[in-house]
């Protein structure tokens, strides 16, 4: 086992005092170029590329047998790059995705129980309808691929073990994502690609690979029931026979050969382009094009347009292997770029609305990641594929304000831009200066939803809690995955099941049953009525949250084993210490571990349901256990005097203890239960998660009444702290004060906030500086994550349609604020022509 | 009455109010008003008693409040409302002591309005809001209805939020007898002053009193007291959006020594609140909020006059 400090670990770079400069029209917009390809990407037809899944198909068929994991992954990778349609287009970056403006791949070894018989495939944005050839194709490989996927080898397991059909899980809306959403999150080091370039991590897989005992014998694996210490920096807990690192090493340097294969193909074909061209402007730019492919990702970019084009290699080339969102994001992107930025600016090659508007190019190249969803993730992933891209941070080396002149950049260039990706999104700090937090403010007030705030504190707590780490590994926080926080390019990138809270409550009311179709699941803990007191019926409660909290990390952990099949070589090759440890990731090659857990949704919920029970049942006795078993069990109809007590019982999200508490305790309990047992490694780095993403709405659909006077179907809360629409009732700073209180994100993985805004509330810079203080208020707190969605003329237009969705849509302007969906009819027209754009 | 008995009859706490005052603030809005502005967007806050607001978008029409109220004070009658809505007797709610058409609605279509409150109840808020008081230089604001109605509660509420370092402002009519002003303005930071119009006899049509004892109060507060002041004047289309008019309020500003002004644009958002408490909106139809222009020409007085001007309060 290899415990040496590589030489190539990256040394934080030594950081003079910045002084930010910039010189942008803040008032700018798109140019006509830039507008044009902008159109054309979000109009392209969403399609379906089969190519890929015939070479995966035929290698994996042809070589199953005789090579090791990595390595087919390497010969499907380095078959794609060789035998993909390239292209020119519109965009000055090089390099597509798939053979289509807008394609998607199918990843036939996560699950294919769908692709035989479905016709429409369902991508990020739009669904492709296969054609007659397409549909051959895809049956002919799906054949291979039943019985060896994911979900084929994970399920008969817990059927065996559990008796329990993964699939009826998600049907009854238990959880989400048991064995269909995972395959190796790659966060990886672009500060590799972009300062040290691919030739040199060849160079180092050469080294490593001399020091290769081929003969070595594999200690015992944890998995084999041996538990390792606490994961230590550069000491694998998983250690792997020598022939095992050889073929991963192999891997990696047919994958990074196939990359740069990849970006030959397209310098090539810009070298052609630029000889047939007469437009001496156009000419100069394919030159450029084809030096700047020639050139990265092998070598070390030399400037900003190549640091962008490197960028945009390894991640199109990572996806190519492997596609799920989250996957391979920007991370501390600007901290990145800045140094080749920096040296352009002095030496003249470029201008602040140049970078700018390549910055956009490079948006939308972010803008065609994507991959063909099964039908269970479609319902919930939508259009996300969540490409974090991180502003502000501390400087890893001296700890202070790592914003440069590329976070302000990125933020112009989104205003004026308005991608739905990368999502922005700010690690905080108090030493974030007013000038960039006001930059922030005016990208939020577009009602983009952008960026995010993530407490820079919390998350060095989190990682302090459970890692060792110099402090400039601590420091360099990144946002990643929906809502967490890693160490970007060092980090493994696995997570669990998704798990809905209130189903719970179900549980308990229905004796351990799915009401609506009676039939039992797991254990039933007995009739709600031989709770006699408070204490007995949280008790009992606490019994299910037990038991199947448990059921979900045992079938992730097994399902995370299996994975460990399907390596990410590519990835791995740009992530430390993979290389030097001679292991993929998937095998714990990296320093550290992301370690997200199962994921819950419905806290608030379920914090309601608590306060509902405990208030009507046993406080005030209003309402007896039988009549409430009835009501639920009834779906309230006939009970809808129960339905009034428990819609106005206290909530969550009003600073009432009462509520308030109760959902403490049980988030405490949750994380408690879950943090029982190690990751699929042995690792004790898992944290609970706490984000709902659109889980919420897929958990309500098939969740049944629960006491908090939700009917059975509905939606449940957004978020994991935001209030129920319409339930907090005192003000955002109340609203606040309740967040603070229910979960500690030290001990869980993340939080998730989300607070609407009118953008009256943030005009002028009176109304900024306010909203920052209250941000800022929010972090000294203790808060995480926070998120502010500034309402446009659309959606006060769309309330107006259907005042149901947006109970919570709250309007504020002098010593007056309402609930929008209560005002009469003229006034609220008077409030959509002052929600205006133009700021 | 000891001070731990003192109540007032608060009607909302709002947290985060970014226009009454400096930084974040929680606004305590206090029931009873001796006048009776025609603009008003809080009309809920008039009367002193408990109210309930009956809101119209909620209700589904199914009628079981005339049957909950124990008191007669909810009726249905199809002549008066085609549209299926309810009659609310509301002399009836301000005499009714549980309201339990609010607890009894599914749709939640009832609010109360009024809850008594003790100082110490409402310092429990405030105390829990002062992270956002610290971080932005902010406080808290009472306003109304005319705090000053409840000038002893709210003595004691200030005093209490000095002690526990709380920045104190009044959003004021200036309407009450000098002796109350004085000495709740003991414990007062800042005053937010409305002046509504120079002209007693258009201020009596205006808001139903005249503004003499306005206008003396105001010149006290300069004269007698330390308490920072910022006039605020709600601009009324037709009503007080003359230039005249503001000339003749910035002359006299200047007089008394104010050098700070807030042009607050009529809003209508408070119509929907009259239909709620089954009154008529007093404003005639087809006011509508000034536009910028005229606000700003409004603003370009009181600047000549060397007087700071804001638009609005959040500033």
């Amino acid at each position: 086992m290899s415990t040496q400090v590589s030489q190539h670990a990256p040394k934080a770079p030594e950081q003079m005092p910045r002084k930010i400069k910039l010189n942008f029209d803040p008032n700018g917009k798109m140019s006509d170029r830039f507008k044009k390809e902008k159109e054309k990407l979000f109009a392209a037809p969403a399609r379906l590329d089969v190519q890929k899944l015939q070479i995966e198909t035929d290698v994996y068929s042809k070589w199953a047998a005789s090579k090791s994991y990595s390595e087919i992954k390497a010969m499907i990778f380095d078959r794609l790059s060789r035998e993909k349609k390239v292209w020119l287009d519109g965009n000055p970056i090089c390099g597509h995705l798939t053979n289509f403006i807008y394609g998607g791949y199918i990843q036939p070894w996560r699950d294919s129980y769908w692709i035989e018989d479905d016709k429409e495939f369902a991508l990020q944005r739009g669904v492709h309808k296969t054609t007659e050839e397409e549909r051959k194709i895809i049956q002919e490989c799906g054949k291979f691929w039943i019985g060896q996927n994911m979900q084929d080898r994970v399920r008969p397991i817990v059927k065996a073990k559990y008796g329990l059909d993964v699939q009826k899980l998600v049907d009854i809306g238990l959880g989400l994502n048991f064995d269909d959403d995972m395959g190796g999150m790659v966060v990886p080091c672009h500060r590799t690609v972009i300062e040290r370039g691919l030739e040199d991590v060849l160079r180092q897989i050469a080294c490593v690979k001399s020091k290769c005992k081929v003969y070595g014998v594999q200690a015992p694996d944890p998995t084999a029931g041996q538990v390792p210490n606490e994961n230590t920096i550069l000491t694998s807990v998983s250690p792997t026979s020598d022939y095992k690192k050889w073929h991963f090493l192999c891997a990696c340097e047919v994958s990074i050969k196939a990359l740069i294969h990849q970006a030959e193909r397209y310098a090539a074909l810009a070298r052609e382009a630029a000889a047939s061209e007469k437009d001496p402007c156009k000419k100069a730019e394919y030159e450029e094009m084809a030096d700047r492919c020639s050139w990265v990702p092998a070598k070390p970019a030399r400037t900003f347009k190549e640091a962008l084009q490197a960028q945009w290699f390894i991640t199109m080339g990572d996806w190519q292997n492997q596609c799920m969102t989250v996957h391979h994001a920007p991370m501390r992107f600007p901290q990145y770029v800045y140094a080749n930025y920096k040296k352009d600016i002095e030496e003249g090659r470029i201008t602040d609305e140049e970078a700018i508007e390549f910055l956009q190019f490079w948006f939308l190249k972010v803008n065609t990641q994507n991959f063909v969803m099964n039908p269970e993730l479609a319902i919930w992933q939508q259009s996300r594929i969540a490409q974090q891209l991180t502003l502000g941070g501390l400087d890893p080396a001296t700890g202070e304000d790592g914003t440069c002149e590329v976070d302000y950049l990125i933020l112009e260039a989104q205003r004026r831009a308005q991608c739905p990706e990368p999502l922005l999104s700010v690690m905080y700090h108090n030493k974030l200066s007013p000038k960039f937090l006001m930059e922030c403010v005016k990208l939020i007030r577009t009602g983009i939803g952008q960026p995010s705030f993530h407490s820079q504190e919390v998350s060095m707590k989190r990682r302090l809690l459970h890692e060792e780490g110099p402090i400039e590994d601590i420091r360099d926080q990144a946002v990643a995955g929906c809502v967490q926080s890693i160490i970007g390019g060092k980090t493994d990138g696995t997570w669990e099941a998704r798990f809905n809270m209130t189903k719970m409550m179900e549980f308990f009311f229905s004796n351990g049953r799915d009401i609506k179709t009676g039939v039992a699941y797991g254990p039933a803990y007995g009739d709600p009525c031989e709770c006699k007191t408070w204490e007995e019926c949280y008790d009992r409660l606490y019994k299910y949250y037990e038991y199947w909290i448990d059921i979900c990390r045992d079938i992730s952990t097994l399902e995370w084993n299996m994975e460990r099949d399907h390596p990410t070589p590519l990835g791995s090759a740009v992530t430390y210490d993979c290389v030097e440890r001679g292991m993929d990731m998937v095998d714990g090659g990296a320093r550290y571990n992301w370690g997200d857990g199962v994921c819950l949704a419905g806290s608030v919920d379920a914090t309601n349901c608590l306060a509902a029970m405990k208030k009507l049942i046993f406080d005030d006795k209003s309402v007896s256990m039988e009549k409430m078993v009835a009501a639920i069990t009834a779906n309230f109809v006939g009970y809808e005097d129960v339905q009034n007590l428990c819609k106005k019982a206290p909530k969550y999200g009003n600073d009432d203890p009462f509520a308030d508490e109760l959902g403490r305790r049980l988030m405490r309990d949750y994380a408690e239960i879950h943090n029982r047992k190690p990751d699929y490694m042995g690792r004790w780095t898992i944290t609970p998660s706490a984000y709902s993403v659109t889980a919420h709405w897929a958990f309500g659909k098939k969740t049944w009444a629960t006491p908090d006077g939700r009917k059975a179907g509905e939606c449940m809360t957004d978020a994991t702290l935001s209030a129920t629409p319409g339930t907090d009732v005192k003000g955002p700073t109340a609203l606040i004060r309740s967040a603070l209180k229910l979960i500690d994100p030290v001990v869980y993985g993340s939080t998730h906030f989300n607070v609407k805004f009118h953008p009256t509330a943030l005009e002028g810079e009176a109304g900024a500086q306010k909203f920052l203080q209250l941000v800022k208020t929010y972090f000294d707190g203790g808060g995480y994550q926070i998120q502010f969605n500034c309402v446009t003329q659309e959606t006060l237009r769309a309330a107006q349609k259907d005042p149901d969705s947006y109970r919570d849509l709250i309007v504020r302007v002098a010593g007056f604020s309402a609930y929008f969906i209560t005002l009469c009819p003229e006034v609220q027209d008077e409030i959509v022509s002052r929600t205006c754009q133009t700021w | 009455m000891g001070t731990n008995e003192l109540t007032g009859m608060v009607f909302n706490i709002q947290g985060y109010s970014v226009q009454d005052g400096p930084g974040i603030r929680t606004t305590v809005f206090l029931k009873g008003c001796p006048l009776r502005c025609l603009w008003c967007s809080n009309p809920e806050s008039q009367t002193t008693p408990k109210d309930v607001l009956y809101i119209r978008a909620k209700c589904v029409k199914c009628h079981r409040c005339v049957n909950i109220c124990k008191n007669g004070a909810i009726s249905y009658n199809p002549d008066l409302e085609p549209e299926g809505y309810v009659t609310v007797n509301h002399e009836i709610c301000a005499t009714c002591k549980d309201h339990v058409c609010v607890q009894g609605c599914y749709e939640s279509a009832y609010e109360d309005v009024g809850t008594p409150m003790t100082v110490d109840q409402v310092m429990e808020i405030l105390e829990a809001d002062q992270p956002f008081f610290v971080q932005s230089g902010g406080g808290v604001t009472v306003s109304g209805g005319e705090p000053l109605l409840s000038h002893e509660f709210l003595r004691e509420l200030f005093k209490r939020c000095k002690q526990s370092y709380i920045h104190t402002a009044i959003e004021t009519t200036g309407y009450a007898p000098w002796d109350n002003f004085k000495s709740v303005l003991e414990y007062t930071d800042l005053a937010l002053f409305d002046v509504k119009h120079m002209d007693p006899v258009i201020h009596k049509q205006l808001t139903g009193v005249s503004n003499e004892l306005i206008h003396s109060n105001l010149e006290k507060v300069f004269a007698e007291t330390k308490t920072q002041v910022v006039i605020r004047i709600p601009v009324i289309p037709g009503g007080n959006d003359t230039v005249e008019n503001m000339q003749a309020t910035a002359k006299f500003m200047k007089k008394i020594g104010a050098r700070e002004v807030d042009l607050m644009p009529y809003h209508r958002m408070g119509m929907g609140k009259y239909a709620g408490l089954g009154r008529e909106y007093p404003m005639p139809p087809g006011v509508e909020t000034p536009p910028a222009e005229k606000i700003n020409e409004l603003k370009a007085v009181f600047e000549s006059n060397g007087i700071v001007c804001h638009i609005g309060g959040n500033h």
